[in-house]
């Protein structure tokens, strides 16, 4: 793990060449070392072997089944589960899950606590010892830090729950349309700089339930090949067909949509009638940002139209927190349909979503999110109406300022200690590869000993090779709280070899 | 009672100190090298995902694996003189 032929500066040169730097779309994606990836195959390959060795057992009597089972298999029912498809969550998942879904016993500010619990039978069942584990969080989306209990918005949020209760019991068409629902749709539409704008009660839903509403039988819908899930739900709900591209590749978007425009339909040649292209703001897994300048061009050049979800950046990029039509600082009125969610930035629930009137006035008729949902609640509300209003502020600014700062600072200091780190450099989420199980494992076992908690993701949400711990960065963390964290993924970074990299020189923190 | 009224007292603490000196830094050294094998320990499991099995499976799989590799360089031990000596043989 020594350093690199070349010195920093020709490397430097070298990726700005390859990486189409102009300061605000500097990214990197560091290819997988062979041997990480060589070894990444073995361990899946033990794990496989042993997994087929405790399947035989189960499946033998010689061990207890401990996982769900079919009740009714011997009197020849259609099987209930798959079993091949829960092989992995079985056999691999289940022996390591102490470290996902840790259940957590404060609010999830910049310092939070854990519940601490004790397996018995490696990981099948917890038993709670009712102590909880205090620990810097790394985790959480909290990106402006709006997630606390004291403060403006959490006493607007308490005195919105004194004056109109929890629920509405009813749906937005009905009798839920209540004041502060008109007062944050024309709230958020001003902060946009949009004409109108709506509002639902759950993020994954708006996109679920409003592209159906937008896209219909007869489109085309172009998605980005990293889109989340609950828009590609969206987009086989509304029955409109779809076609992948590469992750921010605009060569390959403009080959398909010339492709679309020239040939139509597949097999009849009939024209499309509209189409899209779905992308997001920034993307969680890969902590990459759109490439907002060239998509609008792409589409003003094919008349499509472009929903852009902007869930992790609105509130978290740009010099006033208006997402990345404010951080590439475009004409708003270019992106047809914004959306995003209020989870992320604002400490809240819910999603928006943003253009012009006609098309939101459409979504109120024909969505069913709308139609069927019941309204949001009135201290979820409250709470995103104040953190609006403060965006607005000088203490707003500073947040977003201290961001960026974080953000930036935390990047820089993992990148120059030679671990490969995916995205652009001014992304709030840091996503850092460990490739192997075994690494990622033992890897967030010792930062929660030291008192960091760190997200680790691994095979269904990555792909196989690419396991990762992505850091998501807040307003709220302060330079010590990164220190610490930095001194720690130095340690450990030491300690079992994670500094994968070969375009950077790796170093101790001591020596940067 | 001073340090003067006692003129053996610092040699004697000097060389008890000397002495220990020695015995410390054996002892760190013995120290680092179990910590070091330890290190070596973990690297294994963490690079063949041992790391995640049960303590019986650990043992299955080394178990297996010393017992490939040991009859390999065993063979290799008594064979390959011979097999080296005939090949400069036929190639000569």
């Amino acid at each position: 793990m020594t350093g690199t032929l070349f010195s920093k500066a020709d490397k430097d040169i070298e990726i700005n060449k390859n990486n189409d730097c102009n300061d605000l779309q500097c990214e990197e994606f560091e290819e997988t070392p062979l041997y990480a990836a060589v070894l990444t195959y073995l361990s899946y390959a033990i794990l496989c072997l042993f997994g087929w060795l405790r399947d035989f057992l189960r499946q033998s009597n010689i061990e207890k089944k401990r996982g769900a089972v079919d009740p009714n298999a011997s009197l020849g029912f259609v099987p209930l589960y798959q079993s091949y498809e829960s092989f992995y969550t079985r056999n691999m998942y289940t022996r390591v899950r102490d470290i996902f879904n840790r259940p957590i016993a404060s609010v999830p500010g910049a310092q939070f606590e854990l519940t601490e619990r004790m397996s018995d039978d490696y990981n099948w069942t917890y038993r709670y010892t009712g102590r909880t584990i205090s620990a810097v969080n790394f985790g959480s989306y909290n990106y402006l830090g709006f997630a606390e209990r004291t403060g403006q918005c959490a006493t607007d949020a308490i005195n919105g729950l004194k004056s109109y209760a929890v629920s509405s019991c009813s749906t937005r068409s009905e009798i839920g349309t209540q004041r502060y629902h008109v007062e944050l749709e024309q709230l958020l539409a001003n902060f946009l700089g949009v004409e109108s704008s709506i509002v639902f009660g759950m993020g994954f839903a708006t996109n679920a339930l409003n592209l159906p509403a937008i896209a219909s039988k007869g489109d085309l819908i172009l998605s980005d090949e990293m889109n989340h899930v609950s828009l590609i739900i969206g987009m086989r709900i509304s029955g409109a067909s779809y076609q992948t591209f590469a992750h921010n590749d605009m060569n390959d978007l403009e080959a398909k949509l010339h492709a679309a425009i020239v040939h139509g339909h597949p097999r009849t040649n009939r024209p499309w009638k509209k189409i899209f292209i779905v992308v997001e703001g920034v993307y969680s897994m890969e902590g990459s940002i759109c490439r907002l300048p060239q998509l609008i061009e792409l589409k003003k050049k094919y008349k499509a139209y472009l929903y852009m979800d902007e869930a992790h950046s609105i509130g978290a990029m740009g010099k006033n927190g208006r997402g990345i039509v404010d951080y590439f600082n475009v004409n708003v009125n270019d992106v047809d349909i914004l959306m995003g969610t209020f989870t992320k930035s604002f400490g809240s629930a819910g999603g928006y979503i943003a253009g012009r009137k006609s098309l939101i006035d459409h979504i109120r008729i024909h969505s069913h999110a709308n139609t069927y949902a019941s309204s949001m609640s009135a201290p979820i509300v409250q709470q995103i109406i104040s953190s609006l209003r403060l965006l607005s502020s000088p203490e707003g600014k500073k947040r977003i300022c201290q961001l960026a700062d974080n953000a930036r600072y935390f990047r820089r200091k993992l990148v120059d200690m030679g671990f490969i780190v995916y995205g652009n450099k001014n992304s709030p989420v840091v996503p850092m590869l460990l490739y192997l199980p075994a690494r990622v494992t033992h890897f967030n076992r010792e930062m929660l000993r030291r008192g960091i908690a760190v997200v680790t993701v691994g095979f269904p949400a990555t792909k196989l090779l690419e396991a990762r711990v992505r850091f998501c960065l807040s307003a709220a963390h302060t330079r010590p709280m990164l220190d610490a964290a930095l001194a720690a993924i130095d340690e450990i970074g030491t300690d079992i070899c994670l500094r994968y990299s070969s375009r950077h020189v790796h170093r101790r923190l001591k020596d940067l | 009672m001073t340090l003067n009224d006692h003129p053996t007292f610092l040699r004697h603490k000097l060389s008890y100190t000397y002495k220990n000196c020695h015995w410390k830094t054996m002892l760190s050294y013995i120290r680092r090298f179990f910590k070091f094998i330890h290190w070596l320990y973990l690297q294994y499991l963490l690079n063949t995902a041992l790391y995640m099995l049960e303590p019986w499976e650990r043992l299955l799989f080394s178990t297996l694996l010393f017992a490939i590799l040991s009859t390999a360089l065993y063979s290799a031990l008594v064979f390959l003189p011979h097999h080296v000596r005939s090949m400069i043989q036929f190639y000569s």
